[in-house]
């Protein structure tokens, strides 16, 4: 289904961005510090979903019914059960996984798009559930519920400067995780399934249960990425994470690039910072944020990162921008 | 019970049949075009705003403002098409697909930030006001006229396809686009027709909810997941599968927010959405695939 190829061999990539973030920490203030941690709890819930889309082939549509999941189980689990701020989230990133294999099970039956009709679907199913009056001891209604905070193994994460180093340090445990994913055996499977699933059977690659995996992983970002973004706003409410988030986060990978894993970062930090810095920009966010999504996807299906690494790699333009009489752009793919 | 019951399955009928419209214009433009759309509900809830902005900003008539804004509902299709679809079309099913949900929230965003200040706003689309007793329950006219529109509307299209010329032309292009194409029917002709077609059915499907619930952005936010789950209940590849799956998704939804949620009626009809994908993936009215290993 997916005709954009996914890359194995962009670690480094990752490494520099993660860097760069880890070298803001002592530079900037700390109310940059928040806007920015917000944009890593995102780049951490799209680095989830491009798993799912650009490895596994099976997008994501859903991701904010994981990232709200996320954020209210942690924020329940804290404040109503006593949990401690680590065990909450931990199980809370249980919950989410064994959420995406409910709703794996019944989605790989669908051929292609399954997963996107079926994430898309359940974003609105918790949307309706989180706004609902059926679990206002959970949700707290629609003043919602202060977020969970305090300490992360001896860590205090109400000091904004201490939250951005925790935030960091799990975006680059997830990319660290997530490059290991797709270069390891699994990885190998979860490309071949997204080539071709029969082919994959008959190498003896269980196609089903390796989408399930993905979307598990997928799931349990998202879910991080949620409580994440809920701890750098001190609360939640059932508003926080709309079906248009899940779009939004779609976009950023879209906007990075699919498959890349660095992607789905730039395309975070992009639609994250670019509307919150420029002027006039931060009311219109969400039309910003669409148009450059929709027009990325018709000029540029590879995304800004494919783009690029494209024009490095085989010194080739964007299909876009190539002129007719270049006609040897496939022979030139061939070389090289 | 039962004077609740009987209205809330006939409001559940009529609202069905809606679903199963929108379902109608997803069923027809993957055919077309191969291509999902998930934008259909926003584009109803963006040209029900256009309808009445031709009745608030114009001043026109209201029922006058709603046929002009079936042609502007028609133009926007083809706009769309010319702008989002057509541009780059080799770039895979997937790639279209996508589109039409980075459409889905671009139309949704554009909505929320310069329509909805002020809403729901009032738009006097003539409709009976009256109501009549059966059965010792009462049920509004609304729904009859409902049902009406719908039934015809289903029934229009459905002559269309199966006994005009022009229909087959539609169906040659759904059952193959190349060979379609090889018989030298303009197959891109025809998806932005189906692509008018579908935004002009998706502003009747706006227009027709407007006397319940005003014109707002958040109208047809339900209409997203239920007018899918029709689709995928009823079957992608059946013409009919989605007014099948529609009334089912309308009846049963209608009966679970009257007795118990809204909450409860989303979250039965995705249990609903998954049994059947688990059990039987094509649908209920689905055709089994056939692929060429």
């Amino acid at each position: 289904v997916l005709t954009v190829p996914a890359r194995t061999g962009t670690r480094w990539a990752t490494y520099l961005l993660v860097l760069v973030l880890a070298v803001l920490w002592p530079v900037l203030g700390s109310n940059d510090l928040a806007i920015v941690g917000v944009a890593v709890g995102y780049a951490i819930a799209a680095i989830g979903v491009d798993i799912s889309t650009g490895y596994a082939g099976q997008p994501n549509f859903g991701q904010s019914a994981f990232m709200a999941t996320g954020a209210f189980a942690t924020a329940w689990l804290q404040n109503t059960e006593g949990l401690s701020l680590w065990l909450a989230l931990l199980c809370s990133l249980a919950i989410c996984a064994a959420m995406a294999v409910v709703l794996g099970l019944a989605a790989v039956r669908l051929e292609h798009l399954g997963f996107g009709i079926v994430t898309f679907a359940f974003a609105f199913v918790v949307a309706a559930w989180v706004q609902g009056s059926a679990l206002t001891s959970i949700t707290g209604g629609p003043n919602g519920v202060p977020a969970p905070d305090g300490e992360l193994f001896g860590i205090d994460l109400t000091n904004p400067r201490n939250l951005y180093g925790v935030s960091v340090v799990l975006l680059a445990i997830v990319a660290l995780l997530a490059h290991n994913l797709v270069a390891s055996r699994t990885g190998r499977a979860m490309l071949t399934v997204k080539g071709d699933e029969r082919v994959a059977e008959v190498l003896g690659v269980r196609a089903s249960s390796i989408k399930l995996r993905a979307f598990a992983f997928s799931a349990v970002c998202g879910g991080l990425g949620g409580a994440l973004i809920a701890i750098s706003a001190g609360y939640v409410t059932p508003a926080s994470f709309p079906p248009a988030v899940s779009v939004t986060v779609f976009g950023m990978v879209a906007l990075g690039g699919v498959g890349t894993i660095t992607g789905p970062v730039l395309g975070a930090m992009f639609f994250w910072l670019v509307p919150n810095y420029a002027p006039g920009l931060e009311s219109k966010q969400t039309v910003f944020v669409a148009a450059i999504f929709l027009v990325v996807l018709i000029v540029m299906p590879a995304g800004a990162f494919g783009a690029a690494a494209d024009l490095m790699r085989e010194r080739r333009l964007p299909t876009w921008l190539r002129s007719p009489l270049r006609s040897r752009a496939g022979l030139d793919r061939q070389a090289a | 019970m039962s004077s609740l019951l009987l209205p809330a399955a006939v409001s559940g009928v009529s609202v069905g049949l809606l679903y199963g419209l929108l379902g109608f214009s997803i069923v027809t433009l993957y055919k077309a075009s191969a291509t999902l759309s998930f934008a259909q509900p926003v584009i109803g809830m963006f040209t029900t705003f256009l309808s009445y902005y031709c009745y608030s900003k114009l001043g026109l008539p209201a029922g006058w403002a709603v046929v002009l804004g079936l042609v502007v509902a028609a133009a926007l299709g083809a706009v769309i098409y010319v702008l989002v679809m057509r541009w780059n079309d080799g770039a895979g099913a997937a790639n279209r697909s996508f589109r039409t949900l980075a459409l889905y929230s671009l139309l949704l965003a554009i909505a929320t930030t310069w329509f909805a200040n002020g809403q729901p706003f009032r738009f006097p689309v003539p409709a009976p006001s009256g109501s009549v007793t059966v059965a010792g329950s009462v049920i509004p006219d609304l729904s009859f006229v409902t049902l009406v529109v719908a039934l015809v509307l289903c029934g229009l299209v459905l002559v269309f396809f199966r006994w005009t010329p022009y229909g087959l032309l539609f169906r040659a292009v759904a059952d193959d686009r190349e060979v379609a194409r090889l018989l030298g029917i303009r197959s891109r002709r025809i998806t932005a027709v189906v692509w008018m077609a579908g935004t002009v059915i998706a502003c009747i499907v706006g227009v027709l909810t407007v006397p319940t619930a005003f014109v707002s952005t958040d109208t047809l936010s339900n209409y997203a997941i239920y007018a899918l789950a029709g689709v995928f209940l009823g079957g992608l590849t059946a013409w009919t599968g989605a007014f099948v799956g529609g009334l089912i998704v309308g009846i049963v939804s209608n009966i679970a927010l009257v007795y118990v949620s809204n909450e409860a009626a989303v979250g039965i009809v995705f249990l609903i959405l998954l049994v059947v994908l688990t059990v039987r993936p094509r649908g209920i009215l689905g055709s089994e695939a056939v692929t060429r290993v």
